[in-house]
Parts: C-alpha cells; sequence; structure tokens
C-alpha cells in the first residue's frame, strides 16, 4: 500500500500513476477486509472494491482517451501537447479523472463506501484511509488538472464544479457526522467534510486563478495546507478511537462514559485533535481554515459562511463524542479500564504536539512546505521545459 | 512568527496573551463582584450551579445512578427534528445498497462531463 500510494507521488508517467494507484487501492482492498471472520468486513471490502474498480475504469479510459489522441503517456509531453493543441477528446479525459479521482478521494456523492470502510477496518488501516489515502486521490486530481491540463480548459468552470463538490461534501459530511453514535463512522463522514474544506480552497483558487493570480495561489496554499493539517489530527483521532477499543471493547457512543478520569492522556489528546478540526485557535486547524475562509470571502461572501456553519456541526459532533465517551461518571463496567500503553501514547503525543506546534508557526509551514508545493503544481511550463528540455516552449 | 496574509495577520502569541488577559480580567472582576455584595456566602443558593431551576443536591443524587445517564443519541435533538425531512431523505441515500452507490457515480460523471465539454475548454 505505501509503496503505491509513494510512486503515485514520484511516476511522472500517467499510466504509471494509474498502476501504483491500483497496487495501494487493491492492497486497501484486502486490509479493509482484514477481519475476515466478521461479516461487516468483507461486505465493506467487497463495496469499496467495485466503486474502485469503477473509478478505476474512469481513470483508465481517460488515459487510454489521451494516449489515441496524443500518443505518449508521459506527462510532461502531454502537458505540452495538450497546451499546443487541445482537442474535445481531451476535455472527455478530464471529465473521466475528475470523477474517477473524486470517487477515490471520498468527495459527495461519491463518498458512500468511505463511511463503511473507515468503520470495519483494522484502526491503523483507518488512520491510513483517511490522513493519506483519500489524500492521494485529490494529490492525483490537483495534479491531472493543474499540471496536465493547466492553461488549457476553462480554470473558473473547473473550479466552480470543485467549489460545488466541495459545498455538498462539507454539509453532508458534518450532518451525517451528528447522526453517528459508532465512534469510527463518525470519525469517518467528519473526514469527508474536512476533504469538502481542502476542496474548497483548492477549488476557489482555481477559479479566480485568472483574474487574480495572487489571491489563486493564497487560497490554493490554504486548501494544501488543510490537506496536511488534517493527515495529522485525523491520524490522531482514528487513533484515540483504536486505543479506547482495544481498552474498552467498544466504540458505540451510546455505552462508553467517564472514561476522561481513567485515561487522561488520551482525553488531552482527543481534545487536542478535537480541537484542530474544529478549527479552535491557537491549533494548526484554525491556522488552515483561517486562510481557507478569507481566500474564499473574496470570491462568494456566502462560501465562508458556509464553511465555518459546517465547522460548528463538527464541533457539535466532537462535543457528542466527549460526552459520550469521556465525560460523566465513572461507569462500573469501566472501573477496570487502563490508560493506553507507552507505545500507543508516543504517537498520539507526537501528533498532538505537531498540532500545537504546527498552529503556533503556521508561517514556517506555509513558506517553507506549502508554497513551493503550490508553486511546483501550478508552474506548468517549468514542468515541462524541465522534463522535456525545451526552450521557450 | 507573524502569519501575514493578504487579509490581515495571524499570530498564536498575541491570541494566547489576548486570552491569558481576558482570564485576569474576568477573574478580577469576578472577586471584585463577591466583595461588592457582603450577603454573598459560598455554597450557598447564589453559589450554586443553576440547572433548569433543578435542586443541584437532588440532581447530583440522581447522577449517581443509571437513570440520568444522558446518552450521547439524546444530544442534538432539536436539530435533528428541525432537519428531519433532510436526515429522512440523508438516510435513505446512505442506505449501504451498492447499486445506490454506483446509481451516484454515474450521475456524477454525467453531469461532471457535460459541464466538461461544453463550457470545459480554455
Amino acid at each position: 500500500m505505501i509503496a503505491g500510494l509513494l510512486g503515485i507521488v514520484i511516476t511522472g508517467d500517467i499510466f504509471n500513476m494509474y498502476v501504483f494507484l491500483e497496487i495501494a487501492a487493491i492492497s486497501i482492498y484486502a486490509l479493509v477486509a482484514f477481519k475476515k471472520d466478521t461479516p461487516e468486513s468483507m461486505e465493506a471490502a467487497i463495496k469499496y472494491l467495485i466503486v474502485g474498480s469503477i473509478a478505476s475504469s474512469f481513470i483508465l479510459l481517460g488515459i487510454a482517451l489521451l494516449y489515441g489522441e496524443y500518443g505518449t503517456l508521459a506527462m510532461a509531453q502531454l502537458a505540452y501537447d495538450i497546451q499546443v493543441s487541445p482537442t474535445l477528446v481531451g476535455n472527455v479525459a478530464l471529465a473521466l479523472f475528475i470523477t474517477g479521482f473524486a470517487i477515490k478521494a471520498g468527495i459527495v456523492p461519491m463518498h458512500l463506501w468511505v463511511a463503511d470502510a473507515y468503520a470495519v477496518a483494522p484502526t491503523p488501516i483507518s488512520m491510513f484511509l483517511s490522513g493519506i489515502a483519500t489524500k492521494v486521490g485529490l494529490y492525483a486530481l490537483f495534479r491531472v488538472a493543474f499540471t496536465l491540463f493547466g492553461a488549457s480548459i476553462n480554470e473558473t468552470a473547473i473550479g466552480r464544479i470543485l467549489i460545488i463538490f466541495a459545498v455538498i461534501t462539507i454539509f453532508v459530511g458534518t450532518s451525517m457526522a451528528l447522526l453517528q453514535t459508532d465512534f469510527k463512522r463518525l470519525l469517518a463522514y467528519s473526514s469527508v467534510s474536512q476533504v469538502g474544506y481542502i476542496l474548497l480552497g483548492v477549488g476557489v483558487g482555481f477559479s479566480v486563478m485568472m483574474v487574480d493570480r495572487d489571491i489563486g495561489i493564497y487560497s490554493i496554499n490554504a486548501g494544501i495546507f488543510h490537506l496536511l493539517n488534517h493527515a495529522l489530527f485525523g491520524a490522531l483521532i482514528f487513533m484515540i478511537a483504536g486505543v479506547i477499543l482495544r481498552q474498552v471493547g467498544t466504540i458505540n457512543l451510546n455505552e462508553l462514559g467517564g472514561l476522561a478520569k481513567k485515561m487522561p492522556v488520551t482525553t488531552i489528546c482527543f481534545l487536542i485533535a478535537s480541537a484542530s478540526i474544529i478549527g479552535i485557535p491557537p491549533f494548526n486547524g484554525f491556522a488552515s481554515k483561517w486562510l481557507i475562509y478569507t481566500s474564499t470571502a473574496i470570491y462568494n461572501p456566502l462560501l465562508p459562511v458556509i464553511a465555518i456553519a459546517g465547522s460548528v456541526l463538527t464541533a457539535g459532533a466532537y462535543v457528542k463524542v466527549f460526552h459520550g465517551a469521556f465525560s460523566g461518571r465513572e461507569l462500573d463496567e469501566f472501573k477496570d479500564v487502563k490508560e493506553a500503553t507507552l507505545t500507543m501514547l508516543v504517537p498520539m503525543i507526537i501528533l498532538a504536539i505537531s498540532c500545537i506546534v504546527i498552529g503556533l508557526f503556521p508561517v514556517y509551514v506555509v513558506d517553507m512546505v506549502i508554497s513551493p508545493a503550490t508553486e511546483a503544481l501550478l508552474n506548468q511550463e517549468r514542468y515541462i521545459i524541465t522534463v522535456l528540455g525545451l526552450r521557450g516552449g | 512568527m507573524t502569519f501575514v496574509t493578504e487579509f490581515g495577520y495571524w499570530n498564536a502569541f498575541a491570541f494566547a496573551f489576548a486570552i491569558l488577559v481576558s482570564l485576569l480580567i474576568s477573574g478580577a472582576l469576578g472577586e471584585w463582584a463577591k466583595r461588592m455584595a457582603p450577603e454573598y456566602r459560598k455554597g450557598r443558593e447564589e453559589g450554586k450551579m443553576f440547572l433548569s431551576g433543578e435542586d443541584e443536591s437532588a440532581v447530583r443524587e440522581l447522577q449517581a445512578t443509571k437513570e440520568l445517564q444522558v446518552s450521547c443519541h439524546n444530544l442534538f435533538w432539536g436539530f435533528r427534528e428541525a432537519l428531519r425531512s433532510y436526515y429522512t431523505e440523508a438516510k435513505k441515500e446512505h442506505s449501504g445498497v451498492l447499486s445506490q452507490y454506483t446509481f451516484w457515480l454515474i450521475v456524477v460523471l454525467a453531469v461532471v462531463f457535460l459541464i466538461v465539454v461544453i463550457w470545459g475548454g480554455a
């Protein structure tokens, strides 16, 4: 799985990207079905397999169309050819790529597999799915849209598609999270909504790029910064769910209660993670959400209102978790519950400290990590020149 | 340290300092109010929590038993009730039936296809 995910990021060939995507996906299908004795795991894995295969078919068909049209699979050569002679076939391929990668990223309404897969997968796998696997779907979507098609498409139209997806994803993700009583299922819907925030930042950036490049870059920075932050606090919160499942034996929020006194370190880590997800200052989630709110406000003042309403609903969902699992009197059935072992606590503490440090010093992360990534993503011409050795396009 | 953007700036330490000052001011105001009210005594009615008019000690006794264990599905009842029609439809769509999942994939592909093909070109 890790080899596949790393391969997607490294490769410069679009067919290799597809192959690596499949390597990662097939590993994840098997890992979701890891608890093979439980019918829920098998059901979730089969659903994910079928939905993932449809997404892969869309992507493969898009690659086939591009190969048939331009006769190459190298991304730099394809980007150059598409820029020189954009065609209708290229646009059809783009539609297939957007849908295929959106399914992989769990964007609403193609998110239905997410809750099943995240809830029943072993916790380390849920953590990987939330923190990395769906982000790779987003990465592939952005790379294809910016690096491959870049200036040859109507950025406003594509940006608007992403914004509409983002708004629906934020609302549906957070509102469905409020309903859940299974901790991991609630986290799954919460993760879906966070993907919406990432998409909102990048979508607005895409839309305004032609009008004001600085605002566009600022907005894309916001989306990518939130992507990084969600990988951290998303992984942390799934670790906490895993710790509770291991130490207590259930993650049904109706059955849990009073764990704060039994598991104080886990409770503090939960508070840090949930404050980060909600976007409470001074944690890392606030820094990226603040960038998203401010950058989207200039595009359409309604967008930050929706984004903030989403954060309020997210707060409601995590208040529910805190109330259900950690607060209240100690329950008799959990009187023998102990705090997690040191090997479980150390990774959680490292991620919690990362959330605090990035929240305190966001400027360094944006300047040293996020801005160069955005620059690499946007500078299509430099990518083509560097890879193909061309001068002056 | 200060995060300067196109829309303003953000400094987490300035925020922490502002919170600290606010806590100090509110604490000082509380102390001042207690001193200004000579009839105030800790532990009497005025120092207790307000629990919708219920007697605090009676509530605490009830809390010690399982009858008053408010499980988390009771939370946000009003919100869910206000959005009942939305939630009824949303639950139907999240039924877990695979054909419903694939239905949405095809619908989205068709919509994206139309938008990209009609307006997608530069």
